[in-house]
Parts: C-alpha cells; sequence; structure tokens
C-alpha cells in the first residue's frame, strides 16, 4: 500500500494496480485513479514549478480548473506538453514528467528568479526590454521564453490520428452530475433523443466525491444505477471522457478522448473525435469550481481547495496530508472536515473567517480546534507546507501543518453561456456570478445555476429534463423527485487576506500576484478586460477558472468599485484546451483538401507523369523519359514533338458547362463581352468574361453541338467561380432568361491532340467512315462522332497553336481514349505532353492565361479590346469605359526577348528603362508568364508593360531584385510563333 | 485504318479501389456502375409539368422538392427546385427522358459523372456520422428524403432504401478517391468492404 492511500473506501479497484511514472521515478496506483489522485497517495507534494518565478508548486485541484499540477504526458512524438494531472486517467506504463524546471523538480536553478520578484511585477518585460527595439526579437524574446515556458513540444509530427463526429439530440445535457443525470433520466424515459457528456471517465460528478444518499442510495451507486438504465435506453448517447468546449450558433463543439487512456493507441483508432453536437436544446450542468483565497504563499505545495481534498479522500481513498487545516468562508469546506475525521485523520484547525457558523455546521468538524472569525495570513514552507499563520480574534499564532484546505466559495462554470455573448450576473446572496441572460435553447440547472445543494440540483434536473422533453413532443410519465437533502451551503465572500508577508498568488498559472493587480490598477488598466492583458491574469489552460473571481474582486476593491460594476472578462471558446489535430481530423498533409484525379490519371501514372496541384486537380506536369535528367529537357523535347508532329495532352480538368434553352444566346450575349447569339450549330467560339467592375474574371470557349445542346468551357482554375457567377447572373439578374444550365465537367474526359499530325491521328482513330478534314471540320468546328461503343465530341480548338483538336468521351472512357490515342498514334510518334509543355506553347503564341487573367487585367490590356462588342450590354461594360482603364499608359501585353540569348527571364520581375535607377517611380510594368522556348531556343516571356503595343522594338531593363536579376530585353510582339496563323489552319 | 482499339472497357469512378479493412464486416460499400443518369431541369416555370411527366415515365407521382421517387428501374431525386438526378439502369435513359419532357425540361447526360456507392452494414449510421453532417434519424430524415450535402468536403447526393438499410452516396466520380479516405479511415475500427467496378 503505497504511503499514503486510506486502507478502505474509495472508487479505486485496489484489485487492479498499475504501475507508472513520474519524473522517472516507478510509482504504483490503482484503475480509476487519475495521475493526480496517484501522486496524492504516493505522498507527493510537489509537482512543478510556477511559470514565471519557478516556485515549488503542488495540486491545487481535482479537475480540469487545474493550475499547477501540468505535466508532460508521453515521450517522443507522443510527448504532450501542459497536460493537467488531474484529467489524465491512469494507465499502465503512463509516463509523465514535471516541467519548466532544470536541472530538476527539486532543485530548479531558476528558482533563483523568484528572488529578483520585486523587480519581475506585471509588465515588467515591455517595461525593461524595450529599448533598442531590434534586440526584441532576436534577444530579448527568445531568452524570456527559455526561462518563462511550460512545457516542451515535441517537436516530430503527431503520430496520432484523429476524426470528427456529428450528432444530433432534442436535449444535450453537459455534465453528468445530479442535475445532468437527473435531467438525461427524465427526458430519457420520456422518448427525447438525449446526448450526455462528461469530462469525466466515470459519471455521477460531484456524487463520487461526496458522502451523500440519493433515494436511500450511496451516490456512486445511485450514479451507478442510473447509468445503467440510461445505457438501456436507445435513445440515449452516453459521451464519457468528452469536454463540451464552445457554443456556437445551433452546435455545441466537444471532443472526445478515445484512447489516452490506453497504454497503446489501437491500430487504426483514432485518438481523439471531434464532435459537432447539434442539439433543439441544451443544459448545461457543468457544476460549479470552488474558489481559492488569496494570501501570502497560498502557493505552497500542500495547500488545495476544499473540495478537492475531499475528492482525493472519498474518492480516491488517498489522504493529501496528515496534519490538515481548513481555513473556510463557506459551509461546505465544513464538510471536508467529516471527510478527514471519517477517515481517521481529522483535521488539526478550522480557521473559518465568519464569526458564526451554524451549529449543525459546527457538528461536522468533530472535535477539532476551531478559529472563527479568523483568516490564514501566511503559509509557511518551501517545497512543502510546515506551517500556516493565522489571525484573528484570538490574536496571531502559528500552527504546524502539512496540508491547508482552502474554501473561498464557487464559482458556477458558465463559460459556455457566455460563447455567444451572454453575460452572467453576479449575486451578493451566492457570492457567485450565476446566469444572467441566456441564449434561447440553453438552461442551467443545479451549481452551474447557483443553486448549491443536491435536493436543488436533482430537481433542477428532472424539470428541466421534463420540460426539454415535452418541447420535443414526448410526454415525461412524471417529473420524478429524486430524495436527497439540502445540505447547508452559506457563504461569506472573502476574496484576499492583506497584511501577509509572503506572495499573494492570485492567478497561480501565470504567477499573478495580488500587488500585481494593484500595480495594475495603479497603472490605469483597471478595465477586467484591460488588467487580464496587462497582467496574464486568466490565460493559459485554466482559463482563470479559480483566479478569475479573485483578480476582479480585488481590483473592485481597490478602485472602490463594486463587482457588478467591475464587471467580468468575457470568455471564448475553446473552453478547454482541445489538439489542433482535432480540429483537423483526417484533413493533413495531403488530405487537407480533398483530391481530383481525371479519368486518365491511371494512365499518366504509367507513363511516369509528374503530377503538379492545379486547382484542386492533379495533372500531369511532364512526363520524363529515360536518360532526362531534368525537367526542361522533358519539356522542350515534349514541346518539340508536338510542333514537329503530334502530341496529347489530357485537358479534362477544364471547366464545362451544359447550357440548354431557348435564351440560351440571350444569356451568353450579357455574360460574355462578346457575341454568341449568332453563333451556328456546329462552331465553337472563343469567348470573355468579364467582372461587373469591366475586369477581366475568365476566358474559355462556348460549342454549339447542338440547336439547343451549348457546352462552355471555362479555365481549370475558374470553373467553379464561373458557375457560381453564371447561376448568379441568371437567378438574381435575369430569372425571366429560359436557360438551363448544369456543370458537366465530371462527365467528359477531355484531350488535346496538337500537332501538324493531329489530324492523321484522328484519322486512324475514328477510322475511315469518320470525316475529319478541313471541309468538314474547320478551325473553330465542332461536332460528334461514333467512337468505340460511344460517341465522341471533337472541336478544333488550339491553345498551342498548331493545328489541334480536343476531343471528348464519357468520363468511364477516358482511360481507354488515352490508351487508343496512343495506339493511334504510335506510328506517328505521338507524345503525351504536360501542362509546362501545353505553357510555353501558350506563351510562344501568346495566349493568357491565369498568370495574365490575374483580376487587375482588363480586355484592352491583354490585347483583347476588340472582343469588346459596342452593339449589345453585358455585364462588365459600363466600368470597362471608364476612362482610366483605357489609357495607352496602362500595363499592356507584350513579349520579351533578352538581347543575350541563353539569359533567362523570370515572372515577377519588373520591366524598367535604360539608364535609370531601379526604383518604384520609373516602374513601368511586370513580367507575368516565362519560358524557354524550344522554337526560338532563347528564354522569352509574357510582361504588361505601359504603353506596350507602342514599343515593340524598344530595349528596356528586366530587374529582379529578388533573385538577383537584372538583364536587357526587347520589347517584341507577344505572338513568338505563327503570327499569321498559318499552321493554325493547316 | 480501323478502329486500332478493340478493348474500350468502360471504368466506374471506384474502378479498382475494392478493398477489404479489418473485418471487413462492419460496413459494405458496393459501386453501383454502369449506371444511365441525367440531370433534369425544368424549363421556366414548367417544374410541375416536368415534375408530372417525370411521374408519368416512373408511375409514381415525382414533386418538385427533396424526395426520391423510384419506378421500375428509374430513380428520381429531387436536387433543387425545378431540378431532378435521374438514375437508370436502361441504356436508353437519356433518350427516354428526352423524349418524355421535350419542351418541360433540358436533359443533361451525367451516366459518367457519378460515382455510387451503396452502404449497408451493421455500423453504417455510426460510420456515416463521422463525415455526414445530417440528423439521418426516422423523425429527421424520411426514407424517401435525398440530400445533397458534403461528405469530408466532397460534395453528395445522399438517399436511402425504403427500409432504411442502405444508404446511397452519388459523388463527382474525379473525388472517388478522396472520398475512399474518408470512408477508410472512418470505417476501419468496425471494418469495410468495398467492392468497386
Amino acid at each position: 500500500m503505497t504511503s499514503h492511500r486510506l486502507a478502505s473506501g474509495g472508487l479505486i479497484d485496489r484489485a487492479t494496480p498499475i504501475g507508472f511514472s513520474f519524473d522517472g521515478r516507478p510509482l504504483t496506483g490503482h484503475a480509476g485513479d487519475t495521475l493526480a489522485s496517484a501522486l496524492v497517495a504516493n505522498g507527493i507534494r510537489l509537482v512543478g514549478r510556477s511559470f514565471k518565478y519557478h516556485r515549488p508548486r503542488g495540486i491545487v485541484s481535482a479537475g480540469p480548473e487545474e493550475p499547477n499540477a501540468l505535466v508532460e504526458k508521453g515521450r517522443g512524438p507522443r510527448r504532450e506538453p501542459n497536460t493537467r494531472a488531474t484529467t489524465i486517467e491512469l494507465h499502465p506504463g503512463l509516463d509523465a514528467a514535471s516541467q519548466n524546471r532544470w536541472p530538476s523538480l527539486a532543485f530548479d536553478i531558476q528558482a533563483i528568479a523568484q528572488f529578483a520578484a520585486p523587480i519581475l511585477g506585471a509588465g515588467f518585460y515591455y517595461k525593461t526590454f524595450m529599448w533598442p527595439a531590434a534586440l526584441w526579437e532576436r534577444l530579448y524574446e527568445p531568452a524570456i521564453r527559455r526561462a518563462a515556458g511550460l512545457g516542451r513540444l515535441s517537436g516530430a509530427a503527431d503520430p496520432d490520428a484523429y476524426e470528427k463526429a456529428h450528432a444530433f439530440c432534442d436535449l444535450l445535457v453537459i455534465g453528468a452530475g445530479p442535475a445532468g443525470l437527473a435531467a438525461a433520466l427524465t427526458a430519457g424515459r420520456a422518448g427525447a433523443r438525449v446526448i450526455l457528456v462528461d469530462q469525466d471517465f466515470r459519471l455521477g460528478g460531484r456524487l463520487l466525491c461526496e458522502r451523500v444518499e440519493v433515494d436511500a442510495m450511496p451516490g456512486p451507486v445511485w450514479a451507478g444505477e442510473v447509468e445503467a438504465e440510461l445505457k438501456s435506453l436507445s435513445n440515449v448517447r452516453i459521451l464519457t471522457r468528452t469536454s463540451a468546449f464552445g457554443l456556437y450558433d445551433g452546435e455545441v463543439g466537444a471532443v472526445e478522448r478515445l484512447t489516452d487512456h490506453l497504454p497503446v493507441t489501437p491500430a487504426g483508432e483514432a485518438r481523439q473525435r471531434l464532435w459537432t453536437l447539434v442539439p433543439k436544446r441544451i443544459l448545461l450542468a457543468a457544476g460549479a469550481i470552488e474558489r481559492p483565497i488569496v494570501f501570502g504563499g497560498n502557493d505552497r505545495p500542500g495547500v488545495m481547495l476544499a473540495s478537492a481534498m475531499r475528492t482525493y479522500v472519498e474518492r480516491y481513498a488517498a489522504l493529501p496530508g496528515r496534519q490538515v487545516a481548513l481555513f473556510t468562508t463557506t459551509d461546505d469546506g465544513w464538510q471536508t472536515a467529516a471527510s478527514f475525521a471519517r477517515a481517521g485523520s481529522p483535521l488539526a484547525a478550522i480557521i473559518d473567517a465568519r464569526r458564526e457558523v451554524p451549529e449543525a455546521v459546527r457538528a461536522l468538524a468533530g472535535d477539532v480546534p476551531v478559529f472563527l472569525g479568523a483568516r490564514v495570513l501566511d503559509a509557511i514552507g518551501g517545497q512543502s507546507l510546515r506551517a500556516i499563520d493565522i489571525v484573528g480574534d484570538h490574536g496571531r499564532r502559528r500552527l504546524a501543518v502539512d496540508g491547508l484546505a482552502v474554501s473561498g466559495g464557487f464559482n458556477p462554470d458558465l463559460a459556455l453561456t457566455t460563447h455567444l455573448g451572454h453575460k452572467p450576473v453576479w449575486s451578493d446572496e451566492r457570492a457567485a456570478f450565476i446566469p444572467g441572460d441566456l441564449p434561447a435553447n440553453v438552461a442551467v440547472a443545479g451549481a452551474a445555476a447557483g443553486r448549491f445543494t443536491l435536493a436543488a440540483a436533482l430537481a433542477d434536473g428532472a424539470r428541466l429534463g421534463a420540460e426539454a422533453a415535452r418541447e420535443a413532443g414526448h410526454t415525461p410519465a412524471e417529473t420524478p423527485a429524486f430524495r436527497a437533502g439540502d445540505e447547508p451551503c452559506a457563504v461569506a465572500p472573502l476574496f484576499h487576506v492583506e497584511g501577509g508577508r509572503g506572495k499573494a498568488f492570485v492567478d497561480l498559472q501565470n504567477d499573478v500576484t495580488d500587488s500585481d493587480v494593484a500595480l495594475a490598477a495603479r497603472e490605469g488598466f483597471v478595465s477586467v478586460e484591460h488588467l487580464k492583458r496587462y497582467t496574464t491574469l486568466g490565460m493559459a489552460t485554466d482559463q482563470g477558472r479559480t483566479s478569475s473571481v479573485n483578480g476582479l474582486a480585488i481590483l473592485a476593491a481597490l478602485t472602490g468599485r463594486t463587482i457588478p460594476e467591475t464587471g467580468t472578462t468575457r470568455a471564448r471558446p475553446p473552453h478547454v484546451p482541445v489538439a489542433i489535430g482535432a480540429l483537423a481530423g483526417l484533413h493533413r498533409g495531403r488530405d487537407f483538401k480533398p483530391t481530383r484525379l481525371t479519368p486518365a490519371h491511371g494512365w499518366a501514372k504509367e507513363q511516369g507523369a509528374i503530377f503538379v496541384e492545379s486547382g484542386p486537380w492533379l495533372r500531369a506536369q511532364w512526363f520524363p523519359k529515360a536518360g532526362e535528367t531534368d525537367w526542361l529537357q522533358s519539356v522542350t523535347r515534349e514541346v518539340e514533338a508536338v510542333r514537329a508532329g503530334v502530341g496529347i495532352c489530357d485537358v479534362s480538368t477544364l471547366g464545362k458547362i451544359a447550357l440548354s434553352g431557348p435564351d440560351v444566346g440571350t444569356f451568353l450575349d450579357r455574360v460574355y463581352a462578346n457575341t454568341f447569339s449568332t453563333l451556328p450549330v456546329g462552331k465553337v467560339r472563343y469567348g470573355l468574361m468579364l467582372r461587373e467592375d469591366g475586369f477581366v474574371m475568365d476566358d474559355g470557349t462556348t460549342a454549339r453541338l447542338g440547336p439547343d445542346e451549348w457546352v462552355m468551357s471555362t479555365t481549370t482554375a475558374n470553373a467553379g467561380k464561373v458557375m457560381q457567377h453564371l447561376a448568379f447572373c441568371h437567378q438574381v439578374l435575369w430569372p425571366e432568361l429560359d436557360v438551363q444550365m448544369v456543370s458537366v465537367t465530371e462527365q467528359w474526359a477531355q484531350f488535346a491532340v496538337a500537332g501538324p499530325r493531329s489530324r492523321d491521328l484522328l484519322e486512324a482513330l475514328f477510322g475511315p467512315e469518320a470525316d475529319v478534314s478541313d471541309a468538314a471540320l474547320p478551325y473553330l468546328g465542332c461536332t460528334t462522332l461514333a467512337l468505340g461503343p460511344t460517341r465522341a465530341r471533337l472541336f478544333r480548338i488550339s491553345f498551342s497553336g498548331e493545328r489541334a483538336y480536343e476531343i471528348a468521351v464519357p468520363a468511364g472512357y477516358g482511360d481507354a481514349l488515352a490508351r487508343a490515342l496512343m495506339a493511334a498514334g504510335r506510328d506517328l510518334g505521338v507524345t503525351p505532353y504536360g501542362t509546362e509543355a501545353l505553357a510555353v506553347m501558350r506563351i510562344e503564341k501568346g495566349h493568357v492565361a491565369g498568370a495574365e487573367l490575374n483580376g487587375q487585367t482588363v480586355a484592352r490590356d491583354l490585347g483583347l479590346g476588340r472582343m469588346l462588342s459596342k452593339k449589345k450590354d453585358y455585364v462588365g461594360r459600363l466600368m470597362a469605359e471608364r476612362a482610366a482603364l483605357n489609357e495607352a499608359s496602362r500595363p499592356t501585353l507584350v513579349g520579351l526577348k533578352p538581347t543575350v540569348a541563353g539569359v533567362r527571364l523570370r515572372s515577377g520581375a519588373h520591366v524598367l528603362p535604360l539608364g535609370v535607377p531601379p526604383t518604384a517611380e520609373h516602374d513601368q510594368g511586370y513580367v507575368t508568364s516565362t519560358a524557354y522556348s524550344p522554337t526560338l531556343g532563347s528564354w522569352i516571356a509574357l510582361a504588361l508593360v505601359a504603353n506596350g503595343p507602342a514599343r515593340h522594338g524598344e530595349e528596356v531593363r528586366i530587374h529582379d531584385p529578388v533573385r538577383s536579376g537584372d538583364v536587357v530585353a526587347t520589347i517584341v510582339s507577344p505572338v513568338f510563333v505563327d503570327p499569321e496563323g498559318a499552321r493554325l489552319h493547316g | 485504318m480501323a478502329d486500332p482499339v478493340s478493348d474500350w472497357t468502360h471504368r466506374g469512378g471506384f474502378a479498382g479501389l475494392s478493398r477489404r479493412i479489418g473485418s471487413g464486416e462492419g460496413l459494405k460499400a458496393v459501386e453501383r456502375a454502369g449506371l444511365a443518369a441525367a440531370t433534369v431541369i425544368a424549363r421556366r416555370g414548367k417544374a410541375a409539368d416536368a415534375a408530372t411527366a417525370l411521374g408519368r415515365m416512373l408511375g409514381a407521382p415525382v414533386v418538385d422538392g427533396g424526395k426520391r421517387t423510384s419506378g421500375g428501374d428509374v430513380t428520381v431525386l429531387g436536387t433543387g427546385p425545378g431540378t431532378w438526378l435521374v438514375f437508370g439502369d436502361r441504356p436508353a435513359l437519356v433518350a427516354d427522358l428526352t423524349a418524355a419532357l421535350d419542351g418541360l425540361a433540358a436533359v443533361v447526360d451525367q451516366s459518367d459523372a457519378n460515382a455510387i456507392l451503396d452502404l449497408s452494414g451493421p455500423r453504417l449510421v455510426d460510420v456515416l456520422e463521422k463525415g455526414l453532417r445530417l440528423d439521418l434519424h426516422p423523425a429527421a430524415f424520411a426514407a424517401d428524403d435525398v440530400a445533397v450535402t458534403a461528405i469530408a468536403h466532397v460534395g453528395v447526393t445522399l438517399w436511402m432504401s425504403d427500409d432504411r438499410a442502405t444508404v446511397t452516396l452519388a459523388i463527382p466520380r474525379s473525388l472517388a478517391g478522396s472520398l475512399l479516405h474518408w470512408l477508410e479511415a472512418s470505417a476501419r475500427p468496425v471494418g469495410l468492404t468495398v467492392e468497386a467496378d
């Protein structure tokens, strides 16, 4: 038996010992322990060093509010810093280590900081390290971070998996204490769909930690019976080890710890699950958190919340001290005295700040020295509490103790009710913030509502559970009346004992003292929100659960205001720390977003393609052949093959939109800058689409395959945006037009077939019956032809400047089409080419693409001004006519060729006149696209240059300060290859 | 030259992605390949007439709303105002629809646009809730309801069988692999069998 474990009692499984280690020291606990309770049972007091002063710290609480006992849990990539020992379920092999100490917990060199404490007050760093500012980032901040900090991240990728889930219910009950259990049971019995969440691994809440009876059963037994009944109801879902962390519009976020309590995560299982819970009603039954009292040395290991001491004794059968005193201002504190008496270790003394305590309450303590109207002035000790100095009507005296239970009242855990902007109100009667204005579908029960007795909690739960069931259309048989006592729960508020010699901590986690609050008030930080930012009070993992109210009460006293006048800080989600991995779920790394694969992706992979992300798609970028050592070699080969023979390129990713209806012509005339209503059947037209502000949105083609069969193609990048735009135009601007449209991007696999031998390839593919002659299918013609078991769409369009076609088949035949094209073109030396070769050829041909359609260019800038129809109205027309968008000085599309062959041009470089300093005032434009042109044997570029078209032949400076490029180039026509279009028409 | 390729194999979106994970027992996913499909969009003001015409074709009333109607080998899914996604186990589906809806609706062939999975098995609901942000409880989702939603950022059209035992997902075929990534991760602890085309 470990040193501080009681011989009997508690809810631990004494038959199941569990070995674990703390700071490398092997220890034993039991199933049902937390790390904190196992440490208490082993008599371990010192568990960490504080954030700023490196003061020795012990366990303060028994729940998620713990400010001190933060540990690093696990090793290697699974090391998790800042984990609260009070919420870690003990499991075999648990390996925990204290934080923020060096070289060891007991001897920490930086503890010297506490002797410098007089100068390390609030704002010290900001005031001291202000000058010189340049040193802040490089010197001061890293140094401070090393000294002041908590746990260490592993620095390795998180090896665990996470998942998300969604659930819906009539009633979500947050907290499975007496109120929550009563509510879930009442609503569940009535047939309502109930979800009950609790952060603990066992249902019952305070019922597990108190010596109380419900319906004549001990609390844990009653909780067990309710749990069994709830589990038998198919309409009730219980989520244990689950923390509700945020209230959002209509939804609650919660994180379920699925495997954190297991020695090893089972293969394939997620470590944590992020729940989105969508309830019709929410019942918050999260209980209340005990408030410490601020006095000198109140951070000494051994000073603990009174309710937490009781939890260790009653639930875990672990004795937090053998000579324990109680400092209380509440009736509830005396219950701790009763617990210790029952455990055979009566308290050493009770110090109650109140002068009058009811006889019934006094009877709880038994025969213990009691000091009424007294206060603890100082707690004395180093790494463990040794004594307390008390002051009161009896004068001053020192008591030798090894533990001090502190009870300053209870703070209802209301954070979730404030996430949507609602504020709690202060109740003088209960000395606590209680629910004020609540979100529409939220109710609060039991201690969370400031109704602190067991009977009130059960009654609240039953009533509100029944109400929720009725609202969901169910009829509760009758509201059960659970029998329990109304234990005394009076409080006389006491937040702060002045006059102690030791440092009095308001916020243990952030090392904020009463004098820091006073300093902040003196310096004018009298708003609680300013106090929080200036002193860091209430920040970090515990979110001020034990510190905020004391801090604002002290601030109120200092500034002569009441607590309601001083107000509270606003709580924001998440209420508890949530691993980023849980928020990401499956969507990390390559799976951050879904990936779209073309129907012939497998074929491209077989061909050895290198893929590139293009919007949501993966596209073949180039197809390296054996012996090729860099991408330029492969791309050059592909370009040369297309320009000399024939190549094929998967263009399935282009957006495709089917349009139908009597008004398609009118509709297209309005969304395109050029005219489409005149497009005959069997023809394709290049189209330019503007935004409402007159700038170019997208370019593409629309083909008319039949009288009522139109198909628009968009760029890959803008496919979604164009569809959205068309839907908006139709639904909002011109609902009177009879047009139907739908995306068919997924329906069709499409390949470009380009090069002087492309028609030969098509003849081989389609066979002699099909007529693909120039007479039947001239440039910008389109048709459909039988192909194998299906029909193909054939468009004669070109991006490369060569004779070219695009052939589309139903996507299920996409892979077969790729193979058929390769087979049909074998004798022609058909070459698959990727997006890089595609880009090289379009740059050689002077076609604009994404880099030029960058949202800052108008049609005129791109040399497409003649496409703007003067005969009709269309989206963007008026705004495109603005004078400033039509000035010759606007950067306009040109080609660039370096004066020295072999010199590389780079996108993003600036264009400047020769002979001027490279400054912004001389800037005349920028390079948008560059390529090595195999056809010209030189690097070439497209650029947007002021007065561009008038400057062909002029030499300019291409300045690239980021990559140290500085070359001279000649402005030329953007069409480098075949300006007459002879190749295009064959 | 004659058709140089004899093998014009038609491939479903999940082709080659069959797999068995763990026990394979918790969830079964079977690809329904080879169904013909079309988007039907009513001409302006003709939604009711188009619904009636679809109903006549199915021999069961079709409404303009998010409902499924099955008749013979054809299933009509309401996916938007005056818009339906129609699946049929007949090659002439698009032609039949075009004839039946002449002047009433646009009919666009989508036979190859979707990858379709029938999901069933003892852990169907448990797996679906890991991706689906919809309440499939009978009180919230009728057996003939249709949802256009998303799972793991993949657009999904979802419907179920009359006995609620099979939930069908139709997704853009290019995203089949991404959907399977979610399905595999979500069903791994309970076991998954994928039977693809």
